[in-house]
């Protein structure tokens, strides 16, 4: 069976796999440590900076789930559709906090 | 007719649409959890200070041990997808019973966290508990809870991957057909988001 339209991808067809080699995960992990030990040494050292250490710390905490989502769950190298609904789904969660931020802040 | 062979038969398997259903699944646990951020998010709001005072009780080291263990066990249980991708069957069998090793490191280091709180009567309807001020009751509660059902989803993602270690055992799960432990890996990894978010929010306030 000739495949013509070959961007689409048909249930028989070769499955097409990126493979990320190992060094690349281990340095992904480094990086994540590096990560996790700053988020600690911020909290820890900062402690007359107390909004600071707040944002800091999400702010680490978001970078850190941004790469696992894309390197460990292979998400930069899926079909986008799946980034899209992510980029959703965050949407509506800062949705709900706002709205019900803006409730609780102007009673 | 004996020579009529459906087009595609025993082809039909469409691993981007399986990966498409678990991500759908996913989203659906973020926003679980979502909703559970949102309560911490306004109680902190309203109560920082006796949020802040409550947070002293949570042992910053053990929290971080724990958080470098989960982050370990999302690195071995990528390795594992590299692995069987590369065809070492052997090698991404070992580093799966890695993972559920750091998932049962995990689980033993929360218990003992959850020992100290309960000795100290801090869960939920303990003595010293039911003294503390509401806004700290809330902090303890929302621990507990969200603790309690991050832990869950470890027990399940570690479960779930000894059973796909069983079914690459039985030849089920292979180099060419590996979808099953991809999606038990993304199981994994939000497991380990979901801790990223947890940790700094309960141990690190200061």
């Amino acid at each position: 069976m000739a495949n013509k339209n070959t961007s689409r991808h048909l249930p028989g067809d070769p499955e097409v796999h990126h493979i990320i080699p190992y060094k690349f995960h281990i340095g992904i992990w480094v990086g994540l440590i590096i990560l996790t030990v700053m988020t600690v040494l911020v909290s820890v050292m900062g402690i007359s900076l107390v909004a600071f250490s707040v944002i800091t710390a999400l702010i680490i905490a978001s970078a850190k789930a941004v790469v696992v989502a894309n390197y460990f769950m292979h998400l930069k190298y899926e079909n986008k559709l799946i980034t899209w609904l992510m980029g959703v789904t965050m949407l509506l969660f800062v949705v709900f906090i706002a709205f019900t931020a803006f409730d609780y802040i102007t009673r | 007719m004996a020579n009529f062979v459906l087009a595609n038969s025993g082809h039909n398997r469409d691993d981007e649409a399986s990966k498409f259903g678990m991500w759908l699944f996913l989203f659906t646990e973020l926003l679980l959890f979502g909703g559970l951020f949102l309560v911490y998010t306004i109680y902190r709001y309203l109560n920082s200070e006796a949020f802040l005072h409550a947070s002293y009780e949570l042992d910053v080291i053990m929290g971080t041990i724990n958080t470098v263990v989960l982050l370990t066990s999302s690195l071995t249980v990528a390795l594992s997808i590299t692995a069987i991708q590369k065809g070492n069957v052997k090698l991404s069998l070992w580093l799966i019973t890695a993972t559920i090793l750091f998932a049962l490191t995990f689980l033993v280091i929360k218990y003992f966290e959850w020992s100290a709180k309960f000795e100290h009567g801090l869960f939920p309807g303990m003595d010293h508990y039911n003294h503390l001020e509401p806004a700290e009751k809330m902090f303890f509660f929302l621990y507990f809870f969200m603790t309690g059902l991050h832990g869950l989803h470890v027990v399940i993602g570690g479960a779930l991957l000894g059973y796909i270690m069983w079914d690459i055992k039985k030849k089920e799960v292979t180099p060419q057909n590996y979808v099953f432990l991809e999606n038990g890996g993304l199981y994994w990894h939000l497991v380990d988001i979901i801790w990223i978010f947890l940790f700094p929010l309960f141990y690190l306030i200061h």
